[in-house]
C-alpha cells in the first residue's frame, strides 16, 4: 500500500493595542499603543509505503507488515511589530514611532525517515505473540543526524480457550507486554551562536546577544521502556467485564537540561539527566445489571493510580546528589535520587532556630523583625505533592425504550495545588486574608483595625532595645493596626556567635508588647505572600459531574416514513456540578491541564464553564 | 492494471526523490546561516560589550536603589527597604548578571583572537577585568581561573582567593594595554560607542581601571606605592580633552533610554518615590554647590518661618531650562495639623531639602509633609524631588557610566595625600572637582567661584585632607553608586554611617552569595565562606580586601 498525506496550515493574525498607560504629555516622546502583524505557514508531507503479508498454516496465523515512512516539514513565519504608535489607534506599519519597528523572519525544514515492521503470530486463537520494530533517522545537516531503533513484544493467552471454564466465565485473558520507545532530539551541537538584538541600539549601531548551548558530548538517546501485565475477565454473559493492568514504566537516560551555576558560562547543560520509574495500576469495570427489551442500564468505572520516582541521577549531576530547580517562579522542585515526582517546595529556605525549645521557629532579623532567608537550601519546606492518590471515572447510561439518561462524572482524590489566584488577590489587596492574620495563619498576627486583630502601637521609646524603638517609632500609624511576624529574634544585646545562642538568648516576638518588632499589616501579609507559598496550597480532591444528558430517540417506524435515520433529541448539561474538598471557588482540575511544566499550579485560569443545551441530531 | 500500478509507483518515487533533495531541505542555506550565527565581526562584538557593561553599571549606579540608598544619594519615599540596606539581607544575583556579560566577552575574545584583532582583544579583556572585579569586590572569593569553562568539562568551578584574583586581573590589564598599543586592527568610530574609535582613549581607560583596582587593594599590597606610582606615570583619563568611560543614551526605546524617562517609568510613580537624601543635600548646600540646581527640584511647598510669605508662590528655572513652581507654607503653630508635624520638620526656609537617611519603609510625613490626602501614597510636598532632567529619555548630561575622569583625579589626590605618589594632592583634588562640575554643565566662572571658597580648601593635616577629598569624590560619584559604595566601604569616608535614623543599622560590607552557589556549587561555596572573617556568609563578614 502507498499513501501520502499533506497538511498545509497558514495563519495570519494581527495584534492591535489602541493605547496603553502613557500620559498624554508623554505620547509625543514615546508614542503609545502597538501594532503587530504575523504570518506563518507550515507544510507537512507524510508518505508511507507498506507491504502486508497474511497466511494461515494449520493452527498458526501469521500477519506481517513492513513499511517505510518519509516525513517532510517546511515552515516559515514572519512578523512585523510596531512597538509604539505615533497616532494611537491607527494600525498601519508606517505609523510606527521612530526606533520602535522590529521584524522577525524564521524558517525551518526537517526530514524524518523511518522503516518499521510488525509481526503477529497466533495459535488456535489461544496464544498471541506480537513483535514490532522501528528505526528512525532524523536530522537535516550531516552533523545533526541521529538514528535509533526501538522494538516491542507483547504476548497474550486466552485461558478460557485452553481450559474448560465454568459457565459464568465468558473470557479470561492474560496479557504481557514489553515496549521500548526511543526518543532523541536531533543531535544538537554544543556551540555559541549570536543573534542581533531587536530593536537596534540606534540608527547606525547594532548590538548582539549570545546564546550559549552546552550539550554533553556523551549524550545518548533516551528510552522509555514499558512493562505491563494484565488480565481481562468477562463474566455472566458480559454483564460484568473487568480489566486490570499493572505497569512499570522506566524512562531511562531521560533527556533534559541540568541547571548549572553561571560560573560555567552556561545556565544549563543538555544531557541524560537520569532514570525515572513510574509504577501503577489501572482497572476498568463495566457492569450491566439490567438488560431487558425496554430497560438497559450500563455502569462503567475506571481507576488509575501511579507513583513516579527518580531512580538514578547522571554522575556529573550535582555533586551533593540533589539540586533545586525553579518551578513556577515562587516554588522549586528537588531533583535527587529517590525523590518522588510531584513534590513541590517553598521558593525560599527560611532561617529557623535549630536547637532548644524554639527549634523550628523562624529566626527574625534584628533590625526589623522580618523573616530571613537561610543559606542552606535544605531548609526549604515541602508544600506537598501534586499527583493524585487516584482518579476514578464514572459513567452511567440508563435506557428505557427511546429514552436514555447519561451521567458522566469524575472523582480525583488527593494531591495538592497552589493557587496563584490567591497570591494575586492578596498582592492586590482583594482577599480577606489581607485584612487580618486570621485564625489559621501561622506566620503573622495582627490586622487593619482592632476588630480584625490590630494591636495598639507602643509609646515612643517604650522598648529596652534601640533597634526595636527605631523600627516601631518610625512606622507608627494613627490606627491600632500594629502587626508582627511570628518567630523569635536574637536578643540585641547578645554579642556572641549567633550559632551558639541558647534558649535564653532568644526573645519571642509578640511575647512582650514593648519588645516586639511591629509592622503595618500591609508589610506583614506582604512578607507572607512572598515568603510562604504554603498559605495558598490547597487540597485538589474534587468531584465533577461532567455531563448529564437525557436523549429521546424517535422510533424507526416514524423516521423511516420521512426518510431520515437516528433522530435524537437531547437535553445536555455540561459541568453541571462540582464539589471541592478545599471549599474554594476555583476548579482544581485547571491546575493540571497541559503537559509537563507547572502541573499543580493554578494560575489565573478561567473556571470551567457550565453549559446547558438542547441538541437535535439526525442522519439522511 | 499492472502498468497502472507501475505508473503510480514511478510518480511517487519521483516525488519522493524531489522532496528529499538538498534544495528542498535548504541545506546550503542552513549551513550558511549556521556559519553566520556562530560568528560575529569585531564592531558588533565591541558595541555589544560596551552597551551591556555600561547599562549593567548604570542600572546599579542609579536604576535600582540598593547602592544609591546605601551611599545616601537616594532615599525611597515608599517601599523603602533600600533606605536601610534591606536588599543586602537577600541573596543578590548581580554576580550572575555580570557572568552573562562575561560569557559574551569571553567568547568575543576567542573570536577576535582567531582573527588577529589584537586591539579588540585588548579592549574586551579590559571589560573582562572590569566585570570580574565587580564580582569579587562585591562577593569576595569567586570563580575566576575555573570560570567560563563549562565546555571544557568544569561544571562545578572552585573559587579563587580574592588576593589571587586581584593579581590575575592586574596582569590581565597589563596584557590588555600591550595589545591595545600594538594592535594593528582599526576600531570602528561608529560602533565604538564609548571612545569613537580612539585607541589612545582605550589605553587610558585600561590604565585608569588599573589605578582604580590598585587603590582599592592599596591596603593589601605592601608595594602599593610603587605600583600606583608606575600606573600614575602612564596615560590616564586625565586631560580635559579626554572622554569619560560612559555612553550616551539614544532615547528611542526602553533599552536605549535613561531609566527615568517616559520610555521606562511612564506613570509608575517610581520617579516620585525616589528623593535625594538629606545627607547629600545638606553637604552640597553648605558648600554652595551649583550642581544642586542641576540635580534637585525645588520643594513644592517649602516651609517658612515668615508668616508674610505664607501662600506666596515663586518660579524657579534650573540650569537646563526646566521650570518649577513652589509655594511657601508658614509653620503655623495655631494649626493643629501643622503643630503635630513640628517634630518631623527638619528643613525650613530652604528651597531644597532631602529625605532623612534610614527613614523607615513607607513614612509619609517626611519633613512634616501633612497633606497626605493630596500627596497620596508617595507624594511629599516638603522634600525635593530629583530635577526634571532625570525624567528625560536621553539628554547630553545623562550617560550610562562606568568611570569618569574626575574619579581618576580623586584617586590621584588620595594617593598623593597618603604619600603613595609624589604629585600635588590639591591640584588633583581641584581638577577632579572641575571635571565633575564641567560634566554636569556648570560654567567655568561658577566653578572658579566655588573653588575659591574657604570651605573647599584642603586642610594641612592628612586625615583632614583625606576627609575633604573623600567628600568631594562622594559628590562627584553621584549616579555612579557602585564605585561610591566600594569607596565608602574602603575609606569609611565621608563619615555618614550614623546619619539620620541609621544609628542602629550596621553598614553592610558585601553581598551574600546567590542561593544557587550554596545549593549546587556547595564545595566551592564552603571554601569561599571559610575565608571570610568571621566565616559566615552574611553581609557583615569581611572579605580579603577588608581584612
Amino acid at each position: 500500500m502507498l499513501r501520502s498525506g499533506i497538511d498545509d496550515v497558514n495563519e495570519n493574525y494581527e495584534y492591535r493595542q489602541s493605547f496603553g498607560d502613557k500620559a498624554l504629555s508623554d505620547r509625543s516622546d514615546s508614542g503609545d499603543g502597538a501594532f503587530q502583524t504575523n504570518s506563518s505557514s507550515s507544510l507537512l508531507i507524510n508518505s508511507d509505503a507498506i507491504l502486508s503479508f497474511n497466511k494461515t498454516v494449520g493452527k498458526f496465523t501469521v500477519t506481517a507488515n513492513g513499511g517505510a515512512n518519509y516525513a517532510y516539514n517546511n515552515s516559515h513565519s514572519y512578523s512585523v511589530n510596531a512597538g509604539s504608535l505615533v497616532v494611537p489607534s491607527l494600525f498601519t506599519i508606517s505609523n510606527v514611532f521612530p526606533g520602535r519597528l522590529t521584524a522577525d523572519y524564521s524558517w525551518s525544514t526537517s526530514p524524518t525517515y523511518s522503516v518499521y515492521a510488525t509481526a503477529d503470530v497466533s495459535w488456535n486463537n489461544q496464544f498471541f505473540i506480537g513483535v514490532t520494530g522501528r528505526n528512525d533517522w532524523k536530522g537535516n545537516l550531516p552533523e545533526e543526524k541521529i538514528h535509533y531503533f526501538y522494538p516491542s513484544v507483547s504476548a497474550a493467552w486466552v485461558i478460557s480457550e485452553t481450559f474448560h471454564m465454568p459457565e459464568v466465565i465468558d473470557l479470561m485473558k492474560l496479557r504481557l507486554g514489553l515496549a521500548d520507545v526511543g526518543n532523541g532530539l536531533v543531535r544538537s551541537r554544543s556551540i555559541d551562536t549570536y543573534t542581533f538584538e531587536s530593536p537596534d541600539w540606534s540608527n547606525t549601531v547594532k548590538t548582539a546577544n549570545i546564546n550559549a548551548a552546552l550539550v554533553d558530548p556523551h549524550i545518548k538517546p533516551m528510552h522509555s521502556i514499558t512493562k505491563e501485565a494484565g488480565l481481562d475477565l468477562w463474566l455472566l454473559k458480559r454483564r460484568l467485564m473487568l480489566d486490570f493492568t499493572y505497569f512499570v514504566k522506566d524512562q531511562n537516560d531521560q533527556l533534559g537540561g541540568i541547571p548549572l551555576v553561571q560560573g560555567t558560562g552556561f545556565t544549563s547543560m543538555t544531557t541524560n539527566v537520569g532514570d525515572v520509574r513510574s509504577k501503577g495500576y489501572e482497572w476498568g469495570l463495566t457492569l450491566s445489571p439490567v438488560r431487558t427489551t425496554n430497560w438497559n442500564w450500563d455502569i462503567s468505572a475506571s481507576f488509575t493510580h501511579y507513583k513516579a520516582h527518580i531512580l538514578r541521577l547522571s554522575p556529573n549531576f550535582a555533586p551533593k546528589g540533589y539540586i533545586f530547580a525553579s518551578y513556577d517562579g515562587k516554588t522549586v522542585v528537588k531533583i535527587a535520587a529517590g525523590e518522588e515526582i510531584g513534590n513541590i517546595y517553598e521558593q525560599n529556605p527560611i532561617l529557623r532556630v535549630k536547637t532548644g525549645k524554639y527549634a523550628g521557629m523562624p529566626l527574625l532579623d534584628g533590625d526589623a523583625g522580618e523573616f530571613q532567608n537561610s543559606p542552606n537550601e535544605l531548609d526549604r519546606t515541602q508544600l506537598g505533592n501534586y499527583n493524585p492518590d487516584y482518579i476514578l471515572g464514572l459513567n452511567s447510561s440508563l435506557r428505557y425504550k427511546g429514552f436514555t439518561l447519561n451521567l458522566v462524572g469524575s472523582y480525583r482524590k488527593g494531591g495538592k495545588y497552589i493557587s496563584v489566584n490567591q497570591q494575586y488577590m492578596e498582592s492586590n489587596g482583594r482577599a480577606f486574608t489581607t485584612l487580618s492574620s486570621g485564625p489559621n495563619n501561622p506566620y503573622w498576627k495582627g490586622g487593619r483595625t482592632p476588630e480584625l486583630g490590630g494591636m495598639p502601637w507602643p509609646a515612643t521609646g517604650s522598648s529596652t532595645y534601640d533597634n526595636i524603638n527605631n523600627n516601631n517609632d518610625n512606622q507608627r500609624s494613627d490606627y491600632n493596626d500594629a502587626s508582627y511576624a511570628k518567630g523569635v529574634f536574637l536578643n540585641p544585646n547578645y554579642t556572641g556567635d549567633p550559632a551558639k545562642a541558647t534558649d535564653a538568648d532568644y526573645i519571642v516576638n509578640g511575647a512582650d508588647p514593648n519588645n516586639t518588632f511591629y509592622q503595618f499589616p500591609y508589610n506583614s501579609y506582604g512578607d507572607v505572600i512572598w515568603n510562604f507559598t504554603s498559605t495558598r496550597v490547597y487540597d485538589a480532591t474534587n468531584f465533577k459531574m461532567r455531563e448529564v444528558s437525557l436523549t429521546y430517540t424517535l422510533p424507526n417506524s416514524i423516521t423511516s416514513k420521512i426518510r431520515v435515520n437516528n433522530v435524537n433529541i437531547s437535553l445536555i448539561g455540561r459541568n453541571v456540578f462540582q464539589w471541592n474538598a478545599s471549599g474554594r471557588h476555583e476548579d482544581p482540575e485547571s491546575a493540571f491541564t497541559g503537559v509537563g511544566t507547572n502541573q499543580g499550579i493554578l494560575r489565573a485560569t478561567l473556571p470551567s464553564i457550565r453549559s446547558m443545551g438542547f441538541k437535535l441530531a439526525f442522519e439522511f | 492494471m499492472k502498468s497502472y500500478m507501475k505508473k503510480i509507483f514511478v510518480i511517487i518515487l519521483l516525488a519522493g526523490l524531489i522532496s528529499c533533495s538538498k534544495d528542498a531541505l535548504r541545506q546550503n542555506d542552513l549551513l550558511q546561516q549556521k556559519d553566520a550565527i556562530e560568528s560575529l565581526n569585531d564592531p558588533f562584538l565591541l558595541s555589544s560589550i560596551i552597551k551591556k557593561s555600561c547599562l549593567f553599571y548604570q542600572d546599579r549606579g542609579w536604576g535600582i536603589t540598593v547602592l544609591p540608598g546605601a551611599v545616601q544619594y537616594t532615599m525611597r519615599n515608599y517601599q523603602g527597604g533600600d533606605n536601610y540596606y534591606s536588599a543586602f539581607k537577600g541573596l543578590p544575583t548581580d554576580m550572575y548578571d555580570a557572568m552573562d556579560i562575561l560569557k559574551f566577552t569571553d567568547s568575543a575574545i576567542k573570536l577576535s583572537k582567531a582573527r588577529g584583532s589584537d586591539t579588540h582583544v585588548g579592549i574586551f579583556t579590559t571589560f573582562r577585568v572590569l566585570l570580574f572585579s565587580f564580582i569579587t569586590d562585591f562577593y569576595g572569593d569567586v570563580y575566576y581561573s575555573e570560570a567560563l569553562k563549562g565546555r571544557e568539562g568544569i561544571l562545578y568551578p572552585v573559587y579563587d582567593k580574592q588576593a589571587d584574583i586581584y593579581t590575575g586581573l592586574l596582569q590581565e590589564l597589563d596584557g590588555a594595554s600591550a595589545l591595545i598599543s600594538s594592535g594593528k586592527d582599526a576600531v570602528s568610530p561608529t560602533y565604538d560607542l564609548m571612545f569613537a574609535g580612539d585607541k589612545t582613549e582605550w589605553l587610558k581607560f585600561c590604565n585608569s581601571l588599573k589605578l582604580r583596582l590598585l587603590m582599592r587593594a592599596s591596603a593589601k599590597f605592601s608595594d602599593a606605592g610603587s605600583k600606583i606610582t608606575a600606573v600614575a606615570a602612564l596615560p590616564l583619563l586625565s586631560e580635559s580633552a579626554d572622554m569619560d568611560a560612559s555612553i550616551d543614551y539614544v532615547g528611542t526605546n526602553p533599552v536605549n533610554s535613561w531609566v527615568g524617562g517616559s520610555n521606562n517609568w511612564a506613570n509608575s510613580g517610581e520617579f516620585e518615590k525616589r528623593r535625594p537624601c538629606k545627607s547629600l543635600v545638606d553637604v552640597m548646600a553648605s558648600l554652595n554647590d551649583p550642581r544642586m540646581a542641576v540635580w534637585f527640584a525645588p520643594i513644592e511647598d517649602p516651609w517658612t518661618g515668615n508668616p508674610a510669605l505664607n501662600g506666596v508662590s515663586f518660579n524657579t528655572t534650573d540650569p537646563n531650562g526646566y521650570t518649577y513652581t513652589s509655594t511657601w507654607e508658614y509653620i503655623d503653630m495655631t494649626n493643629p495639623v501643622i503643630a503635630a508635624q513640628v517634630p518631623n520638620i527638619l528643613d525650613s526656609n530652604k528651597v531644597y531639602a532631602g529625605f532623612v537617611a534610614g527613614m523607615n519603609g513607607d513614612f509619609k510625613n517626611g519633613n512634616g509633609h501633612w497633606n497626605t490626602a493630596a500627596g497620596g501614597t508617595y507624594g511629599n510636598f516638603k522634600v525635593s524631588k530629583y530635577s526634571k532632567l532625570f525624567q528625560e529619555n536621553a539628554y547630553p548630561l545623562l550617560k550610562a557610566q562606568i568611570m569618569n575622569k574626575d574619579e581618576v583625579q580623586f584617586i590621584l589626590a588620595e594617593a598623593a595625600a597618603k604619600g603613595l605618589i609624589t604629585g600635588n594632592a590639591d591640584t588633583y583634588y581641584r581638577t577632579g572637582i572641575r571635571y565633575s562640575m564641567t560634566r554636569w554643565g556648570i560654567s567655568d566662572e561658577d566653578i572658579t567661584t566655588y573653588l575659591a571658597q574657604a570651605s573647599i580648601t584642603l586642610p594641612g593635616d592628612t586625615p583632614g585632607k583625606l576627609a575633604k577629598i573623600a567628600q568631594q569624590k562622594w559628590i562627584a560619584l553621584f549616579s555612579v553608586a557602585t564605585e561610591a559604595y566600594l569607596d565608602l566601604r574602603r575609606t569609611k569616608l565621608p563619615d555618614i554611617f550614623k546619619n539620620g535614623l541609621l544609628g542602629t543599622y550596621q553598614f553592610p560590607l558585601r553581598y551574600r552569595y546567590p542561593g544557587n552557589e550554596s545549593g549546587q556549587n556547595r564545595v566551592a561555596y564552603d571554601a569561599g565562606v571559610a575565608t571570610l572573617s568571621p566565616t559566615v556568609d552574611d553581609e557583615f563578614s569581611k572579605i580579603w580586601l577588608l581584612q
